[in-house]
């Protein structure tokens, strides 16, 4: 503990003079990638200072064999002490990496398969998961579940599907404040994840992942964000390719407010027989919607097959008038195309709750 | 001009008063040159895009004098440039298919030639030196105002300092000039910066289609080509441009291109790059009349040791403007190409239209390919798409091919012409010709 109580001092110290508006991602090994982008300013006031951790703040539901331990029991762990002490640039990052409040170890263990629902009770929140060699993971987290939230939020994850695991995850986001979640997935040889992350923007969010693949491993992500009127949201994920590994990104968004989405594949230099697939729909709904769009391949190897693509326009008249013509009022009409954009959600009950009663709002 | 060269670094300030004076400038061009040069004394150099850290500004001859007189016909024209341009058939092209035809050699325009006919419907085709003196008035409401002006980036402001040369180029209302007007650059000084400022005006209903090839021999030590090139096309007016860029390989190719395009006018881009040791092209069409369209079509060929970063940068300013933009690259070697685009949306522009395609070939191991395209939508009555898609040549179509009897350096060439087409074939017939001769060049051993 005591190492632990100095580290958070260290970073708070850095925290505190970490200036706001630098981030850096790297993809692909080689490219450092940073923009700032005219309107991601924050416009919200940063929290001064760490909160004081503690043990509480989830609920956990699940079946099959898992381990869970609070992260602050977890300091003299080897494998989880290589993460817990870890810092960022950037003063977001920093303050969900080591300011977090709450924050859980899960651990499969080796062979085992295991179900988990986690409930987070409070914001701040910080989930280390571990997926152990050929196991089997489905978890869904649901870091929106408190209007405590909706002032300021810093929450990351960090999960390692290790050698011969399959991980599927969900998980939602949202705030009417200010909300910030990081991802992070790494992806052993021969493993397999399954991604499907929602974000439901308040004034100012920002969901930024980054998923490493190594050789002979495969990622398929569904991002989504809706972001309503006099939201801002930016969602933005990196994916880094290792030799015959596949990834397939699919962004998905809804802007009635401002919106920016951002994909970025990396295949370094030896990730031979990657194949990437990044594609980015932002649907525009009303006067004040505006969207920012960029998917970006950055490529150090032949032997690849990649592409992208993305799309950002308006409701169509024709599928408009199809469904008005159907005996559907207008808002009807838009609320059903949204669910469309959507639809690939609305298997997961978690994302169905959080998404309907927005979209009918 | 009087003067041979003038090295920069040290006394900026002096040397474009002595570079104007020498020049017999109006005052209002000495006023934007020194301006020009504040702002580029006062912006930094770019810290995005590749590396520039091999580009020594301090060491470059900002004017080299071309030492030969004006000819008034290609024949006057001294033995070695004569030889050169008969080498690149450009007599040729002059007598046959050309409405005008100019060179430049080093940091002037040392000869140019326009049909009678066309003089005599009042189009204007000189030397931007030769206009700024002839036309101030009309040069003083284009040069550098609202389409490039020198706070645009630290090169335009270099190039609004220290320009020489560059064409000049009024095509008055109504008049279609049917066969294309040529410009051809050269620079064989060690290392050199080039920056000629060209205008093009394209009043309402006027046609013109304008090319500029670009090349120097390979010893010089590295220079610095920063052109500056803005056009301004009428309503219902209709611009291309095509430029066929191979500059030596160790040459830096930073350029400025931007266009006005205005209500239902037509503004086209054909941009081939195969030279330079860095290039950084970034083609701007600004829509800002109702039914405006621009066309953007590139192809690049990176080889070893070149960086080739490209795109196009598209204003939608105006309701139902459209655009789109074909990209095609190449790398081979270490090589890297990459597309950097932006397209921006703007507010009221409703009914707009804009579709981006890059596709990118990987020829080698250690070659590279890059996509950065941004989009900015900030009007929801838009559409606005992105595809692209980056990969080596197919195994299939390569044994296909052989099968055929072609050996597989025949057949690698032929699919890379094949890939580019969509860009090559917009490229009049004398030229593409050309451009394949020297894809095939470049695509000698480069089967491992």
């Amino acid at each position: 503990m005591e190492e632990f109580k100095e580290f958070r001092d260290r970073a708070q110290l850095t925290y505190a003079n970490a200036l706001p508006l630098k981030w850096k991602q790297e993809s692909g090994g080689h490219l450092v990638y940073r923009e700032e982008l005219r309107y991601s300013d924050y416009p919200m006031a940063l929290p001064q200072g760490f909160e004081e951790p503690d043990t509480g703040g989830f609920h956990f539901n699940g079946s099959g064999d898992y381990v869970l331990k609070p992260l602050l029991e977890c300091a003299r762990d080897l494998w989880v002490s290589q993460e817990l002490y870890r810092t960022s640039e950037d003063k977001l990052k920093l303050l969900a990496l080591a300011g977090w409040k709450h924050g859980y170890y899960v651990n499969v263990p080796q062979g085992s398969k295991a179900e988990l629902r986690v409930e987070a009770d409070d914001c701040s929140n910080r989930l280390i998961v571990r997926a152990q060699e050929a196991s089997e993971l489905d978890l869904s987290v649901n870091f929106s579940s408190k209007s405590a939230c909706n002032r300021f939020n810093a929450s990351s994850m960090q999960v390692y599907a290790e050698r011969g695991s399959k991980v599927t995850l969900n998980y939602a986001t949202s705030s009417s404040g200010s909300n910030f979640l990081d991802f992070e997935g790494h992806v052993d040889s021969g493993s397999g994840m399954s991604l499907s992350a929602l974000q439901v923007s308040g004034e100012y969010s920002r969901h930024f992942g980054s998923v490493d693949l190594e050789e002979g491993s495969s990622v398929r992500l569904l991002i989504g964000d809706f972001v309503p009127k006099r939201a801002f949201g930016d969602s933005m994920f990196v994916v880094k390719h290792g030799a015959n590994s596949t990834s397939d990104v699919q962004m998905r968004a809804a802007v009635f407010g401002k919106g920016v989405i951002r994909g970025i594949t990396g295949v370094k230099t030896g990730a031979k027989g990657s194949k990437a697939n990044l594609q980015e729909r932002v649907l525009m709904v009303g006067e004040e919607a505006k969207a920012i769009t960029s998917p970006s391949l950055d490529i150090y190897e032949k032997d690849v097959e990649a592409r992208h693509g993305s799309w950002s326009g308006r409701i169509g008249s024709k599928e408009l008038f199809y469904l008005q013509s159907r005996g559907l009022t207008e808002e009807q009409a838009i609320a059903l195309l949204i669910r469309g954009m959507f639809a690939p959600f609305f298997v997961v009950p978690m994302f169905s709750d959080v998404l309907g009663g927005i979209i009918n709002a | 001009m009087q003067s041979d060269t003038y090295q920069i670094g040290l006394k900026n300030e002096e040397a474009v008063k002595k570079m104007s004076k020498d020049k017999g400038e109006p005052d209002w061009m000495l006023k934007k040159r020194l301006y020009s040069l504040s702002v580029f004394e006062s912006k930094p150099m770019p810290t995005w895009g590749p590396d520039l850290s091999g580009l020594d500004l301090r060491d470059l001859a900002y004017y080299v004098s071309p030492n030969v007189g004006r000819a008034d016909d290609l024949e006057d024209l001294p033995e070695n440039l004569k030889k050169t341009f008969d080498a690149l058939g450009i007599p040729e092209a002059e007598r046959k298919f050309l409405a005008g035809n100019g060179a430049m050699y080093q940091s002037e325009v040392i000869y140019e030639r326009m049909k009678d006919q066309l003089k005599k419907q009042g189009v204007i085709f000189m030397s931007m030196d030769e206009a700024v003196n002839k036309y101030p008035d009309l040069v003083q409401k284009y040069f550098m105002t609202r389409c490039v002006p020198p706070t645009y980036h630290k090169f335009a402001a270099l190039n609004g300092a220290f320009w020489s040369g560059g064409t000049f180029l009024y095509v008055p209302k109504g008049v279609k000039v049917e066969m294309p007007v040529q410009v051809y650059f050269l620079v064989d000084h060690p290392s050199m910066g080039q920056f000629e400022h060209t205008i093009i005006i394209a009043e309402d209903g006027a046609s013109v289609e304008y090319i500029e090839g670009c090349s120097a021999p390979a010893y010089i030590k590295g220079g610095l080509h920063a052109g500056v090139m803005e056009i301004f096309v009428g309503k219902g007016a209709r611009v291309r441009v095509t430029t066929i860029q191979n500059w030596s390989k160790n040459v830096y190719n930073l350029v400025t291109k931007r266009a006005i395009v205005n209500e239902e006018g037509r503004m086209e881009w054909v941009e081939a790059s195969l030279g330079s040791k860095v290039t950084m092209l970034y083609p701007a069409s600004v829509l800002s009349g109702r039914g405006a369209r621009a066309e953007h079509l590139y192809v690049s060929f990176a080889s070893d040791g070149q960086v080739l970063d490209t795109g196009a940068k598209i204003t939608h300013a105006a309701p139902d403007t459209s655009a789109y933009v074909i990209s095609r690259s190449i790398s081979k070697g270490n090589g890297r190409a990459i597309y950097r685009g932006q397209v921006r949306v703007n507010p009221g522009a409703k009914g707009s239209v804009n579709s981006v395609k890059c596709d990118s070939l990987l020829l080698s191991e250690e070659s590279s390919t890059a996509t950065f395209p941004v989009e900015e939508v900030y009007e929801e009555g838009s559409d606005v798409s992105h595809e692209a898609s980056a990969g080596k040549i197919a195994e299939d179509q390569l044994f296909y091919l052989m099968s055929r009897g072609f050996s597989e350096e025949e057949a690698r060439a032929l699919i890379v012409r094949g890939f580019m087409e969509p860009v090559t074939k917009k490229i009049p017939l004398e030229y593409a010709v050309e451009f394949n001769r020297l894809i095939d060049l470049e695509m000698k051993g480069a089967v491992a």
